[in-house]
């Protein structure tokens, strides 16, 4: 895909995703999305499965397990499942290859 | 663009006296010699401490003959163990304008203040009647650095300052990124992009070190918080506020005060070599921007979220706001509105555009809002470092 194209697209979701690179393979919310909200991307329609969150990652091409989620042009940890076009991507279905993310329930373990 | 033309043959975008107070106790005299002057760019900064220290030395000499300073003013206690000779010598061969004044041997404080007031009006007056030269970007220098952030900072504003570096890198000008310790988990990304393999692995040992010196802090970086707000990985993190590095090779590797020959993208090393000594390493935004002009950078690009209010002294900040909500609230603060792309009335590309365009405005003397409300902060603290390795720096042209 040329680099207008690219550009095409992404002006055509300003305002509900964000792409921070064209490469990779989640994009961000910029406000909350609903389920069923769908958006073009790279000439394909990706419907949400889920509720999205703003500054929430979604998948715009299928993850398959231990493959690198990349944002910003770069990778970001790895899947730890399949994931689906469409799909959040978190702590439900990736990892960090570099440290283990401390979640709030951890972090509430410790100060009891 | 135009600037100045310094005799050492940098040029630098604003024509700057400096008064440099060489211990805390010489502070509020140097304040008050700078006092009658608010509306001309005389510029207070110093250092506090009372003992010697080689990287407040390096600083500051790096400081006093920035190519924004015209002129300096030198003011000592006299019993203070900062090495004035040194930076006298420092200043007076790089073929500037300068004056010592010393209280103790100048009859105290009102003594000193006067005699400091008649000293900086007369730079002033000299100062004016330098003649500008015209500037290309190969003559720029601009770091950046992000403050007060939010879960905004890495979607716009971080974003479009890497989309503004890339423009200024392949127009031939300098461009510095640091926070080496808001880098962990980005160093393999950053060794590919070293333009050698060697420079690589000291980008890789660099971030070891700021990971190690941080744990023994027992300061880590990423909060529970953090994942509330989708970000799921210490490195999707970092890579927020590796993203203002934007994606041009990297050339060199530098720490505090060293200023690159050659023109490219550099990363500045912010956390002392050898044993955790001093506390943190930096204590807030303002002694980091003070490493990056020490650095030579004639222009800071601040990206911030929650909505830092800072200035500098001796170069203009530009304050780049991430978030929408915040720019509403202090729209006054804020050069640009990066916040408008989560908003659908911007992309990256063009806000990359915006903020190149406005560095060259500032670079040509428009003045950044920070500046015009009269923002100079300034800060040193006491660090240790070794010198900067030999892999870590291009050849300098000959």
């Amino acid at each position: 895909m040329d680099q207008q194209t690219v550009r095409d697209l992404e002006d055509h979701r300003l305002g509900h995703v964000l792409l921070l690179h064209p490469g990779d393979n989640v994009v961000t919310a910029c406000r909350d999305l609903a389920a069923e909200f769908s958006f073009a991307h790279h000439n394909r329609r990706i419907t949400l499965t889920d509720d999205i969150k703003l500054g929430f990652k979604i998948a715009v091409c299928p993850i398959r397990r231990g493959e690198h989620v990349t944002k910003h042009g770069a990778p970001i940890g790895s899947a730890i499942r399949d994931i689906a076009a469409g799909s959040r991507v978190h702590l439900e279905n990736m990892k960090s290859d570099y440290i283990p993310t401390y979640t709030l329930n951890l972090s509430s373990a410790r100060q009891s | 663009m135009r600037g100045w033309e310094r005799a050492d043959g940098r040029k630098g975008i604003r024509n700057i006296v400096v008064v440099a107070y060489l211990v805390e106790c010489a502070h509020h005299v140097s304040k008050q010699i700078a006092a009658p002057f608010e509306d001309d760019d005389v510029h207070v900064i110093g250092f506090p401490g009372c003992y010697p220290n080689a990287y407040a030395q390096r600083m500051l000499t790096a400081l006093c003959t920035h190519p924004n300073v015209g002129a300096v003013l030198l003011v000592s206690l006299g019993c203070e163990g900062f090495n004035k000779g040194a930076l006298e010598n420092e200043i007076r061969e790089s073929g500037r304008p300068m004056a010592l004044a010393t209280i103790q041997h100048d009859g105290g404080s009102i003594e000193t203040i006067n005699a400091g007031r008649a000293q900086v009006a007369k730079m002033c007056e000299a100062l004016k009647l330098q003649p500008t030269v015209e500037l290309v970007p190969g003559d720029l220098v601009v770091g950046t650095i992000c403050g007060g952030s939010d879960g905004t900072s890495a979607l716009t504003a971080n974003p479009a300052i890497g989309r503004a570096f890339d423009t200024l890198v392949n127009a031939g000008t300098t461009c510095i990124f640091e926070e080496t310790g808001e880098l962990i988990g980005c160093e393999n990304h950053m060794a590919e992009r070293a333009v050698t393999p060697e420079l690589g692995e000291a980008i890789v040992a660099c971030i070891a070190k700021a990971a190690k010196y941080y744990t023994e802090l027992g300061h880590g970086s990423f909060a529970p918080g953090n994942a509330d707000g989708g970000l799921t990985t210490q490195e999707e993190k970092s890579l927020g506020a590796y993203s203002k590095s934007g994606s041009a090779p990297i050339s060199g590797l530098i720490k505090p005060a060293d200023r690159p020959l050659v023109p490219g993208l550099y990363l500045l090393d912010v956390v002392p070599d050898g044993e955790v000594r001093f506390g943190f390493p930096n204590i807030n935004d303002v002694v980091e921007i003070a490493e990056l002009i020490a650095c030579g950078a004639h222009v800071i690009l601040f990206s911030t979220g929650r909505g830092s209010v800072v200035g500098s002294a001796i170069a203009p900040v530009v304050k780049i706001c991430a978030n929408p909500e915040t720019f509403r609230k202090m729209p006054g603060d804020m050069d640009i509105d990066a916040g408008k792309i989560l908003e659908g009335h911007e992309s990256l590309d063009k806000l990359g555009e915006e903020i190149v365009a406005l560095v060259h405005e500032v670079a040509s003397g428009r003045r950044t809002v920070s500046e015009a409300l009269g923002h100079r902060e300034f800060g040193l603290t006491y660090k240790t470092f070794e010198p900067t390795g030999p892999s870590c720096l291009p050849a300098p042209p000959r």
